[in-house]
């Protein structure tokens, strides 16, 4: 029996989920089906666009501003169907180069573009290359650039803004940007805040310049700006946090985790959904596989900075010296430019205090490695294997948000606990990990707040492929771990018991 | 318990948290208050209706879907919203076309969003790498363009 006929809405539908997974090329045969199908689908085609003054593009999802501009003066309605827009610069070698040269025409394509809700603006990465290949600053583009930048940041139909390794990002041109609603930074950045003279309490016509932030991502990036710019307390246009349902940050630094009280304090009555990817270097512990049964770390790297238990509860204070934007005239002494934000809390953090928190996840590695032996008896055993894990650090995080004075201990609103974890290194090492002190963290903390209704891990593992060692590509194959999980002796029994879920991600 | 009659007159008696992943029922059991009286579901078949609890009953403790029409939505949600990510919906979704068209018609009707929205990522998945004649098959529509206008939006394909 042949298919039903879909009404065009649901067609349009579909549509929609293939341009959002790399659908594309699928995209430009439909096109070609039938006349309707060509209209619902020719706006689907722009509704991401990536614009680059590359060379090196991806010709199904890239376009020149040259070849862009070209068609959208032949088809002047299609511009209007971007919605999503990134600008990804990345040929020219600044400063060396004219950029008012090259942004002619990539700024000129921008002012076409009149519904766009949400901007990437990104130091274009090589393929396969996790840096940047040169540091860009802000300042290195042009004037017109810069401005036209500004002017589409303005759109009342913007949204969300991403920013990704531009060098000096200013992030006070973001101030006063009421629509914004989700913000994701990645790299280094500026901030320069207004002088010392306006600052009082908020009014509450004040909170009507400030954009109400519903999602938050720090990947990468020197927190301590950030945090001077989202909590500068005499900025009256700076974005206002306390709405926040979702929260990522990255631990890559001991900054940025020292400074996740102040960003949690501020949303903690309306956070969500909260994303910890724990870095290895801060978060892991070091064992010998011989040490199963003791479970003692290793003598710590220098790098390894776990922080004692309870993790949040440290006083938290927070200073940081920033520029002023107005400098107070000429002939004034260099310290009357600069301003010292400072901010504390009243009392320490705990995570038991996000009252309305309902998934926490977190993004951990477990590594396997050589590792000195405890005790060589020859040059032949000088090195043993061993591996790291973070599993201490999540036990202290549940721990803190079972604490006695949270909100957990009252009204509990935790439905859903991940763990995402990437394996790199040896599965022969990795069987040898004891999941002992994850398993009963794990076990003692799902009885404890009734309203968890799933825990799940979600497991990769990455190995060297032999067929691509030489391209330094790595396999992903997390069914081999789940299999080692089900295995083992203390994990298996709660996937038994169907406490703890376990899937391998489908990427 | 919440009792539902299809559109072949087949009951069921589901759970109301189950029952009321559709905002259709949920509503019209909000607008009938307390009672036993059944709900008709009179565009659904007791054949796809059986597909359609087998996933609300799956799915009953899954986080509401995120609604990211004002741009909101974070970076772990857009990831979630973009995949399939079990092997259990991959399996679900592995049956003959014409039922997942059906599939998609009820939770339409019905108005179940993540069944929609799986129902319509594993079609969008099914045209992935098709040609022209073959999405025509899987969609039953007939070309009506003419071949002068065919080959005008090739021509426009190719050089945009």
């Amino acid at each position: 029996m042949p298919p039903q006929h879909l009404p065009p809405e649901l067609h349009d539908f579909i549509f929609s989920h293939l341009r959002n997974t790399s659908g594309i090329p699928s995209l430009r045969v439909c096109l070609t089906v039938s006349k309707a199908f060509h209209e619902l689908v020719e706006p689907h085609l722009y509704h991401h666009l990536t614009l680059t003054n590359s060379n090196d593009l991806d010709r199904c999802f890239e376009f020149s501003p040259e070849t862009i501009l070209k068609f959208f003066s032949a088809k002047p309605y299609l511009a209007y169907h971007v919605r999503s827009l990134k600008i990804s610069l990345g040929s020219r070698s600044y400063p060396y180069r004219s950029a008012e040269s090259e942004d002619t025409l990539l700024v000129a394509t921008i002012m076409l573009l009149q519904g766009v809700k949400s901007i990437c603006l990104e130091n274009r990465r090589l393929k396969g290359v996790c840096m940047p290949r040169d540091w860009l600053r802000w300042t290195h583009t042009s004037v017109e650039f810069r401005s036209t930048f500004l002017q589409i940041l303005k759109l009342p139909s913007m949204r969300e803004i991403r920013v990704e390794d531009i060098s000096e990002f200013p992030l006070h041109i973001l101030n006063g940007l009421t629509s914004l609603r989700t913000i994701s930074l990645s790299g280094l950045f500026l901030y320069e805040a207004t002088p010392n003279s306006s600052a009082s309490q908020l009014s509450s016509r004040d909170k009507d310049k400030r954009a109400q932030l519903k999602s938050l991502t720090l990947e990468d990036c020197y927190s301590d700006v950030v945090l001077a710019w989202l909590l500068d307390p005499s900025s009256r246009t700076s974005p206002d946090i306390s709405r926040i349902t979702h929260f990522k940050i990255n631990t890559r630094s001991e900054s940025a985790f020292k400074n996740l009280p102040f960003v949690l304090s501020g949303c903690k009555s309306s956070l969500e959904v909260l994303e910890i990817d724990a870095c290895p270097d801060i978060v892991n512990l070091f064992y010998r596989t011989g040490e199963r049964e003791t479970r003692m770390p290793i003598p710590t790297p220098s790098r390894n900075v776990l922080p004692p238990s309870p993790l949040l509860s440290r006083l938290p204070s927070f200073g940081i010296t920033v520029g002023i934007s107005q400098p107070p005239g000429p002939g004034s002494a260099p310290s009357s430019r600069l301003k010292t934000i400072s901010v504390s809390l009243p009392s320490p953090f705990f995570l038991s205090y996000l009252s309305a928190l309902k998934h926490l996840k977190f993004d951990l590695t477990i590594f396997s490695a050589k590792v000195p032996a405890a005790n060589p008896t020859s040059t032949e055993d000088f090195y043993t294997d061993g591996y790291s894990t973070p599993f201490e650090w999540v036990r202290c995080m549940l721990e803190e948000l079972l604490l006695p004075d949270g909100h957990m201990n009252g009204s509990h609103s935790l439905e859903r606990l991940t763990l995402d974890i990437v394996f790199r290194g040896d599965l022969d090492v990795l069987s040898k990990i004891s999941w002992a002190p994850l398993a009963c963290a794990l076990s003692s903390f799902s009885p404890a707040v009734p309203s968890l209704k799933n825990v799940e891990i979600q497991a990769r593992l990455y190995k060297k492929d032999a067929k691509s060692s030489e391209l330094g590509e790595m396999k992903n194959d997390g069914i081999e771990v789940i299999e080692l999980l089900k295995r083992d002796e203390d994990m298996g029994l709660l996937i038994k018991r169907g406490l703890v879920s376990v899937s391998d991600m489908i990427l | 318990m919440v009792i539902l009659i299809t559109s072949d007159n087949v009951k069921y008696v589901v759970e109301k948290d189950v029952a009321e992943l559709s905002v259709l029922v949920k509503n019209m059991l909000e607008d009938i208050g307390p009672s036993d009286e059944p709900i008709p579901l009179h565009n659904v078949t007791s054949t796809v209706f059986n597909k359609v609890l087998e996933y609300c009953i799956y799915h009953r403790n899954d986080p509401p879907p995120s609604d990211d029409d004002e741009g909101c939505a974070s970076p772990l949600h857009k990831y979630l919203a973009s995949h399939i990510c079990s092997e259990w919906d991959q399996r679900f979704f592995d049956v003959d076309q014409a039922l997942l068209f059906d599939i998609i018609l009820a939770a339409n009707y019905l108005d179940i969003k993540t069944l929609l929205d799986d129902a319509c990522k594993a079609v969008a998945h099914l045209i992935q790498g098709k040609s022209t004649e073959e999405i025509r098959g899987i969609f039953n529509i007939v070309n009506d363009f003419t071949p002068e206008e065919e080959a005008r939006v090739k021509k426009e394909n190719v050089s945009s």
